[in-house]
């Protein structure tokens, strides 16, 4: 105790609160009814439709969790936006953290681009903030876990549904981890039965209880379904070769076809014409490697998550998901860095290193 | 199931497996990079920055060949 | 590939997306941002610049300072030293004019004293002779005529004898001042006839002090010069005293 005139009498409010959560889900995860039981996920690779629909274009959950991202994000530009107008100086709130990261990605564009840096900037720093905020918003609780029930495919393992209360006219249903139901054979795939690993929810319109359930959530991370990072790989690497040909006009092409020195280099240049191709080989590869490493991380470490909370619900999940939070921003960092110096590469001139 | 698509399911599982064996050559290669870097700093820390974004870039040089199995093997057991 | 999730409706989508976000947080977020960063670089830029000279104007002020207050210290110190001095010449002089003014108030009250004794002594004259004559009267057992007691008696303090000073006749006296002492003081009148009678033996510009001592008891001791002649009745018990011994 410090001996203050006046010894603030401090409550451990907050330390009660979090061993009270640990309290409950240890009960939830080992001595309680099954449906509060956390279960074995579905390994599913493409993104599922959430049974929205705008002009005939399936929304899936992965590109609802995209705008979501979106969403924070263009929170986060109009507080900009509004502290720019205020004509403030000091930062504050918010809008300071969003600063911090701009000046940061700033900073680093700055120093690897130079002179480049301002045109360079808006795309590199919108890879890095969209990556950012999608592998972020996916750790919050209810992505992966509320949606709606389906029938599980065939041979594999399932569980009975159990009614939890109504929301409104929608009645909520649990998954009893205590009843697994291997799927059986079946001809079409009862839908619309809402469920979730707590709860989730039911059209009006339920057909058809499913017997052997999983679960298709409404959010799943972006950076889980590989159409958004091979978008981010595509838009980096076709920016390449534009920023390459406005920096160098269309001498940039001569790294891909040097027939320059085919003409003038004899042997040596035939290889070097050679690598060229290489060259065109790397661009894909490039592609493959950018959209893989984000969705490899990003699918692994949700995977990770799921099975190992399915197994020990409590003690190591949390840490798991720190783990996560520095994986999310790696990640993201590495995305920003690797688009950087790939497009600032090509702004700079091949012929002066050749000449030497 | 009968025998022969459990047995090509099965295959399926122990291919991929076998493929993310490639992981290992980029572990190795991330950890030397790492490595390399730290010392680097180390010896070096006013160049700090230069030598992080040059580690970072071989890191994940070294790591797209895991990607690459990773690649493979999830077509493997989804799309094969 | 559509295994893997790969659809080129989402995949487009996902490139709609990116530009869209791109150009609102370019619109948004980044020019404003970029711009109040330099904005900021330069505003700090600007202050430490400010603060570089502020610095060195108040190192200076600070100078500045110090020398006036050493300067200042040196003029108070001056200045006390000073006015020290002047305070302690002032306060001698003070003193010393106390002092005078004692001195004058003393000898001021001393010869008040002396007036005061001396009238007190003109007053009680006439009783003294009142009493003297009385007393006699009561010793001889007749009765003198009054007039000639009060002039034996008058001629017995002031030494004066019918317009004459006994003592002075028969004797030469010069000097340029006389002084007259009697036992009580002398009217007007004798001392007019006294005064007279000196000034006749020792010349007209000499000048002739009265003073009153009432311990030589009667008669007159006139001094003149160097030269006092003893006329006064202590002086003639003092001679009766050594010739009866």
């Amino acid at each position: 105790m410090t001996t203050e005139a006046t010894p603030k009498k401090r409550t451990p409010v907050k330390r009660w609160i979090v061993l009270a959560l640990f309290v409950i889900g240890g009960y939830a995860a080992f001595g309680s009814i099954g449906v509060l039981k956390p279960i074995s996920p579905v390994v599913v690779l493409p993104a599922e439709p959430t049974g929205i629909s705008i002009a005939g274009f399936p929304i899936t959950n992965t590109i609802l969790a995209t705008l979501i991202a979106d969403l924070v994000l263009i929170l986060f530009a109009i507080s900009a936006y509004r502290f720019s107008k205020s004509g403030k100086q000091v930062p504050s709130g918010m809008y300071n953290f969003f600063e911090f990261l701009v000046e940061f990605l700033w900073n680093s564009v700055k120093g690897a681009a130079g002179k480049w840096a301002p045109r360079i900037f808006p795309v590199v720093a919108t890879i890095f903030l969209l990556v950012l905020a999608a592998n972020m918003t996916k750790l919050f609780p209810g992505y992966e876990a509320i949606g709606y029930m389906k029938e599980i495919h065939e041979g594999k393992t399932g569980y009975a549904p159990v009614k939890l209360f109504d929301l409104g006219s929608i009645p909520v249903y649990g998954l009893d981890k205590n009843h697994p139901v291997i799927g059986a054979a079946h001809g079409e795939e009862h839908g619309e039965a809402a469920g979730g690993e707590a709860h989730g929810e039911e059209s009006a319109a339920a057909k058809e209880m499913c017997t052997a359930c999983e679960v298709v959530p409404f959010l799943r991370g972006s950076a889980t379904d590989l159409n958004f990072p091979f978008a981010l790989a595509v838009i980096t690497v076709v920016l390449t070769q534009v920023y390459g040909v406005w920096a160098l006009g269309p001498s940039y092409f001569s790294k891909y076809l040097p027939v320059g020195q085919l003409v003038s280099g004899g042997i040596f240049g035939l290889i070097n014409f050679g690598v060229g191709f290489l060259e065109i080989i790397l661009e894909f590869a490039k592609i493959l490697s950018f959209g893989f490493r984000l969705f490899g991380n990003i699918f692994a470490g949700t995977l990770l998550l799921s099975i190992v909370g399915a197994l020990t619900a409590i003690v190591v999940p949390p840490f798991l998901y720190l783990f996560e939070v520095f994986f999310g921003a790696i990640q993201a960092y590495v995305f920003f860095l690797l688009a950087t110096v790939f497009i600032s590469g090509a702004t700079v001139s091949h012929h002066a290193e050749e000449h030497h | 199931m009968n025998d022969a698509a459990a047995f090509i399911a099965g295959m399926k599982v122990l291919g991929a497996g076998l493929a993310m064996l490639g992981a290992i050559g980029a572990g190795v290669g991330v950890g030397i990079a790492a490595s390399g870097g730290v010392q680097a700093m180390g010896r070096n820390p006013d160049a700090t920055p230069t030598i992080q974004t040059n580690m970072i870039l071989g890191m994940a040089f070294a790591e797209a060949v895991a990607i690459y199995a990773l690649a493979v093997a999830l077509i493997i057991i989804f799309a094969a | 590939m559509a295994a893997l999730g790969i659809n080129l409706g989402f995949f487009l989508f996902q490139v709609f997306n990116f530009t869209i976000l791109a150009t609102l947080l370019y619109a948004w977020a980044y020019r404003p941002i970029t711009n109040m960063l330099e904005n900021r670089k330069n505003i700090i830029a600007q202050g430490l610049e400010d603060a570089r000279i502020a610095a060195e104007a108040r190192a200076n002020a600070e100078k500045e300072a110090r020398e006036i207050i050493a300067k200042a210290q040196a003029e108070a110190n001056q200045k006390v030293r000073e006015s020290t001095e002047r305070a302690a010449a002032a306060a001698r002089e003070v003193m010393a004019q106390a002092e005078a003014e004692v001195a004058k108030l003393r000898e001021s009250a001393a010869a008040e004293a002396t007036l005061e004794r001396d009238r007190v002594l003109a007053d009680v004259r006439g009783q003294i002779a009142a009493l003297s004559m009385a007393a006699a009267q009561r010793l001889v057992g007749e009765a003198l005529d009054e007039k000639r007691q009060r002039a034996l008696i008058d001629e017995f303090f002031s030494g004066v004898k019918s317009g004459k000073v006994v003592l002075l006749e028969g004797s030469a006296l010069s000097g340029a001042s006389a002084e007259v002492t009697s036992a009580l003081p002398l009217t007007p009148a004798e001392q007019e006839t006294v005064k007279k009678d000196v000034l006749a033996r020792i010349g007209a510009q000499a000048t002739v002090t009265f003073r009153v001592d009432p311990s030589i008891l009667g008669g007159l001791v006139v001094r003149v010069g160097d030269k006092v002649l003893d006329g006064s009745v202590s002086g003639q018990l003092e001679t009766l005293r050594a010739a009866l011994h």
